[in-house]
This record gives C-alpha cells, structure tokens and sequence, in this order.
C-alpha cells in the first residue's frame, strides 16, 4: 500500500508537469522582457520613443524599466498561481486563495496598463496584459467538453499530449512575434500589417501561454486534492477497522484471558473446561487476526505469534521461532490471509499429530515467502492426506511443487514456498519503520 | 531453608480485573506485595502525591505519614511491570516507564503486553530506550508469568517471551538513549517542527504541519531532511511526516524535554 500522500510530495508525474509548467513560464518571461528589450532598442521607427516629447532619455530609460519590472511582476505572479503555491489543500477556502493570486495579477495588469498609457510610444505591449487576461479567464472558467485548453487533467489522454504541445508551441509563438519584429525595418514605419501582425502574435501567445499553464495548475491541485482525499479515506477505513480489532482485543479477548486466569489461579479444575477455553481463546485470537489483516498492511510477526501462542499453551517447545528482522514485511490483505492459513495448516497438522516440538523458519526475499515448519510428529506421506484436509487444499491451490516434506529425525519438515506471482504484485521489502505503517508491502 | 525475600511490585495496566487477579495470584503464590494502578496518571501520582505534602510547612499526621511514606518512595518498588497500551489516556506505557525510571532508577522495569501490531512500535522502543528486564506476554500461561517475574527479582536473566521475540532485536542500538533525543532537536525551528508534529496526531500533511508550525512548506521540509540521519538510527528509513508524528507521539517523553523554549 502507498503511503498516504502528503503535502505536495511524492507525486513524480505532478512534479513533472509542475517542472515543465514552471520552465514554460520562466521562458515565457524570459522572451517577453527580450521583446521589451528588442522593441525598446529596435530601429523601427515607430517603436522609438521621440525624445523630444517625453521627459528625456533618462527618465525614458526609467520608464522602460518600470515597464520590464511591472511585465516581470506578472509573470512572478502567473507562475505563483500556475504552481499552486497560493492555494491550500483540503481547505474548502482553497478557491479563494486561487481567487486572490488572480486579483492580485489583475491588480499588476491594471498598473502596467497605467504604465502604458503613460507611455503612448509603448502601448503596443498592452497586447500582453490583454493576452494574459483572457487566458486567465478563459482558464478559470467552468471547462467545456470541447474545448482542448479547458479539458480536466487527464495523463496521458490526447487531450494532454495537445496540452503539452501548446505550451511547447507557446514560446515559439513568442519567437516568431519576435522575429517579426526584428525584420521590421526603418524604412517600414507605414507597415500597418506588420503592426497588427505582432500585436495579434503577442496577444495569441499570451492567451495560449496563460490559459494552458493556469490549467494545468488547476489539474495540478485537483490530482493532488483527489489523491489526499483517496489517502485520508484509506487512511480511515483502515483506522476504523483498527478501532474494531482493538475492540476484540481489549473486550473479548480480555475476557476470556480473565476467564482462563480465574481457572489457573484456582484449581482444581472442571476436566477440559481450561483447554476448551484456550481452544476458544486460540478461535477469537485468530478472528482478531482477520479484522487486522483486513485493516491493511500487517506484519508476518502478527500472523505468526497466535501460533505460537497456541502450541506453548499446549505445552509443546518451540525449537526455533523467526528472529528479529526476519519477518518484519509487512503483507496486504490477500498475502496475509494466505500466509495465515499456510501457517494455521502446517501447525495444526504437526500439533494434530502429536507433535511436542515444533520449529518454524520464514524466509521472506525477493523470490516470495518460504515457510518452513519442524516437527518430531514422526513421518507421513503427502499422498496419503484425506480430501477436505487444510493441506490438501494448500497443495490444490499452490500446487504439489510448493508443498513438499521432508524427513527430519523422528518428523517431519513441511515446507511452503509461496511464489512472488501468487503475491500479485510489488517489491519485496522487509524494511520497515518503527512505526510499522510506513512499510512497503509485499501485495494487494 | 531459604526464605524468598518480600518484594514491592508495581503492576501498571487498565485492564482493572484481569490486573487485579493476576496481582493477587502475584501475592498468594510468590508471596511479594503488589501495588495495583489502572492509568499513567495513577503512576505519576505515586511520587507526585507524597511530594507535594512534602511542601505543607505544618504537616499533620496524616502529611507526616506521607512525609514517611515519600522517603520510603525513592526505592519503593524493587519491579515495575507496564502494559504498553493506555488508549483511554491517550498515551503509552512508554511514558509510564520513563517516569518510572527517572524518578526511582533503582526499580527494575518489565513490560506485559500482548505484543499486538498497534503496540510493536512502542515495545521495540520501550526496549531499546529503557533498560528493560522483563517482558512478558499477556497471553502466556500464569506459571510461566510468575516464573518469569520470581527469576527477574531474584537477578537472573530472563529470556522474552517467545511470541514477543521476533519483534525486538537481540542486539540494543547503543545510539538509542533518551540523551540522543537532542540530536532531533538542533534549533528552534526543529522546536516547532516536532511541537506540530505532537499537537496535529492525525494525516500531517507538510502543509498542515507548516501552517500550525509557522513555518512555509519547503522550511518544514528542509528540517525533515536535516533529521533524516538522526531518524535513521531510530530505525526510520527516510520516514515522512506521519512515520515522524506517529514517532513524536510514541517517544514524546524523550522529546518533550529538549522542547522547552
């Protein structure tokens, strides 16, 4: 099981689109104040500012600035929104953090746009403030089914391969506007395609630059919203089962453990009565055991120690018990299931014959789970065990390669080897945390 | 002839009937006086309660005998046994043996537990942070548990339970003591860091955390990073928030005293 995600990490494919998104504004930026650059030191006639009119070269070399650091504002701000870094997740109030991030940028356009209406000469450059604005709206709003910019984040779908191709073609939008700017010639003041021609260049790419890179912010924090609530109600489903496994734990369990330690405590007793109720006792511990191996990831420890329980309660020795380290994996539902019953099977088998030491190995590694159980039951052939027996249906359901016996002194060993196909997917890992939920785990 | 010395036994669970009937099976077939407590807070009242008459200027009788019985209380108990799991008081048995040893270091420590999954993390701990002597499992048979608890009075090792050994290293991490807690604590801002990660007990989220901390995101993230060596040696293998808070909680008895301003 994935860790439950939190905050903005472990999301490689966010990240990524959260790189490109980044590096496609940075560039953004980076030509928008090249063209202000260009336009400001261009030959073109009609871009130069008379100096005549104006407040001299020097305040001109002031007021195009201002203008660069008004443009470079915006494109901070765009980048603060497309990032996500305003907004909150899991915070009902999130849109209104996203809301605010766009009002401030109205805010930046509004004073470029003074900006250049004191500056007539420039007003060309009003074509990005207008870009911006209608990218922005048109990225916020309700998207439309048709629409290849407004489509919902969707990995992989034709609809995202397009996305990354526009904001790949954005930029490059940008260089054209620019070259067409650079073979605008003195001689060419009149040229009044020209003029429009950029104008809508700029203006096209700004739409396309804004609205695509806004859109993927927003799939950004939807993805990222739609994952930690995934987590959270994971994270509770599996806390509520918990709650009801401790439950067993702490009321029926308790109760019986009371029982049996009255009976101890006060012989003589009823014939029976005290390993009935250790039968009983062994039943519930195990019915616990299913309430947690459904909670989600438990350890191979847990699975193992009602066994143990079970056969010292039955006063046999246990000759060798998994040590430290060893079976600390944490397994999914299914594995663990699966490895309860190899284990409830071969020890039932071994005690059911009379058993009166008992060894058990694990052995966990990347190949599968290895369950080795000793025995000095004496010896019996696989062959010979009845239909219906729990290892008869452990050889159906493994198959006869993965039960096997072989003779010890006076026993037996019973060794299941469980493939790593039967525990359907993932790496195995047996390192673990202390606190045990981190765990990767061997399956579903 | 030898006759088995009397000893004082704490016994410290809330399970209140089964504790009570194993104290009394402690008392008839061992022979040692047991003091019974259901809670945490019952523990720290044990040392607590008797300090605080210690305080009134003009003891009454009945102060003066608690004046008597505080003195007695520095090596009160020659055993202390825990259960690990004090759902109801929000808190560990973990915390309960750590102020067990800091105010009589005298007291041997043993834990009885039922070694379930959401108790493994806080055994492993408890064992590796204190010097545990005993530790038994609830489950195991009466004798054995009497046996157990006669040969840790009488100094011998005791071997742990068998159902409980898997879960604890046979080897102690030497790196592990309450004093390296302070290696998790190298500024202020890892102060804020754990504090949030002690006050939000469920789904920290690096921005949760960073809001209730006053810190921004990549600030929390960066003082992660700078302990994720220091984490390492408490057997957290590049742990995220939750692993950490889950830890904070654990070992907030460990923690809590390098948090102060």
């Amino acid at each position: 099981m994935e860790e439950l995600p939190e905050g903005i990490s472990g999301d490689p494919q966010g990240w990524l689109l959260g790189l490109l998104g980044s590096l496609t504004v940075v560039l953004a930026v980076f030509f928008t104040m090249i063209m202000m650059w260009t336009l400001r030191t261009s030959s073109v006639q009609w871009w130069r500012p008379n100096p005549g009119q104006s407040l001299g070269s020097e305040l001109l070399k002031v007021r195009g600035l201002f203008t660069q650091l008004a443009a470079l504002g915006t494109g901070l701000m765009l980048l603060a929104e497309i990032l996500g870094l305003r907004a909150r997740l899991l915070n009902p109030l999130q849109n209104l953090h996203f809301g605010r991030g766009i009002a401030l940028r109205n805010i930046a356009l509004v004073l470029m746009g003074g900006a250049l209406v004191m500056l007539p000469a420039w007003n060309l450059l009003g074509a990005i403030p207008l870009g911006a604005i209608i990218g922005t709206e048109l990225a916020v709003r309700r998207p439309r089914p048709q629409s290849v910019l407004l489509t919902d984040y969707a990995p992989n779908s034709a609809v995202t391969r397009t996305r990354r191709c526009l904001q790949v073609l954005a930029p490059i939008v940008f260089l054209l506007a620019l070259a067409v700017a650079r073979v605008d010639t003195p001689g060419s003041q009149s040229n009044w395609l020209s003029v429009v021609l950029i104008e809508v260049a700029l203006m096209a790419a700004c739409v396309v630059i804004t609205a695509v890179l806004i859109r993927i912010g927003l799939g950004r924090l939807a993805a990222r919203m739609a994952e930690e609530l995934m987590g959270l109600v994971a994270g509770l489903r599996q806390s509520e089962l918990r709650h009801r496994a401790q439950w067993v734990h702490d009321h029926l369990l308790s109760e019986i453990r009371l029982l049996i330690l009255r009976l101890e405590s006060r012989p003589p007793l009823a014939d029976g009565v005290l390993e009935q109720l250790r039968e009983t006792d062994h039943r519930l511990r195990m019915a616990h055991l299913d309430e947690l191996i459904e909670a989600g990831p438990i350890r191979i420890s847990s699975l193992i120690q009602p066994q143990i329980r079970r056969c010292l309660d039955h006063g046999i020795t246990l000759t060798a018990v998994p040590q430290f380290g060893e079976v600390d994996a944490a397994v999914g539902a299914d594995t663990g299931r699966l490895i309860s019953r190899v284990l409830s099977g071969l020890f039932s088998n071994a005690m059911n014959a009379g058993a009166q030491r008992i060894g058990l190995h694990v052995l966990v590694d990347s190949v599968g789970v290895e369950i080795r159980v000793t025995d000095d039951a004496g010896g019996f052939d696989l062959r010979d065990v009845p239909v219906g027996r729990g290892l008869n249906h452990l050889i159906a359901d493994l198959g006869s390669h993965s039960v096997t016996r072989e003779e010890s002194p006076g026993g037996s060993i019973m060794k299941v080897a469980i493939p790593h196909r039967l525990l359907v997917a993932g790496v195995v890992d047996s390192s673990v945390s202390t606190s045990g939920w981190g765990n990767k785990w061997l399956c579903r | 002839m030898v006759v088995p010395v009397k000893s004082h036994i704490l016994l410290a669970d809330d399970a209140a009937s089964m504790i009570e009937l194993f104290a009394q099976a402690v008392t008839s077939e061992l022979g040692h006086e047991v003091t019974v407590v259901n809670s945490v807070a019952q523990v720290l009242q044990l040392w607590d309660a008797p300090r605080r008459t210690l305080s009134v200027s003009r003891p009454s009788p009945a102060t003066a005998s608690s004046q008597n019985s505080a003195e007695v209380l520095e090596h009160r108990f020659d055993l202390a046994i825990v259960d690990l799991a004090f759902p109801a008081e929000n808190t560990t048995g973990l915390s309960a043996l750590y102020e067990i040893h800091e105010r009589s270091p005298g007291t041997r420590l043993g834990i009885l537990t039922q070694g379930d999954s959401w108790t493994q993390a806080i055994l492993r701990d408890a064992w590796e942070l204190m010097p545990i002597k005993l530790v038994l499992s609830k489950s195991a048979g009466l004798q054995y548990q009497l046996a157990q608890i006669q040969a840790v009075l009488n100094h011998t090792h005791v071997d742990v339970d068998p159902t409980l050994r898997m879960l604890l290293p046979a080897q102690r991490n030497p790196w592990r003591t309450p004093q390296n807690f302070g290696r998790l604590v190298l500024h202020h801002g890892h102060v804020k860091l754990w504090r949030a990660l002690l006050e939000i007990s469920e789904f920290p989220t690096y921005i949760g955390v960073a809001e209730h901390a006053g810190l921004s995101v990549n600030t929390v993230k960066n003082y992660r990073a700078q302990l994720l060596g220091e984490l390492a040696l408490h057997g957290m293998k590049s742990p995220g928030l939750r692993e950490m808070s889950e830890f904070a909680q654990r070992c907030h008895a460990f923690l809590l005293p390098f948090l102060s301003d």
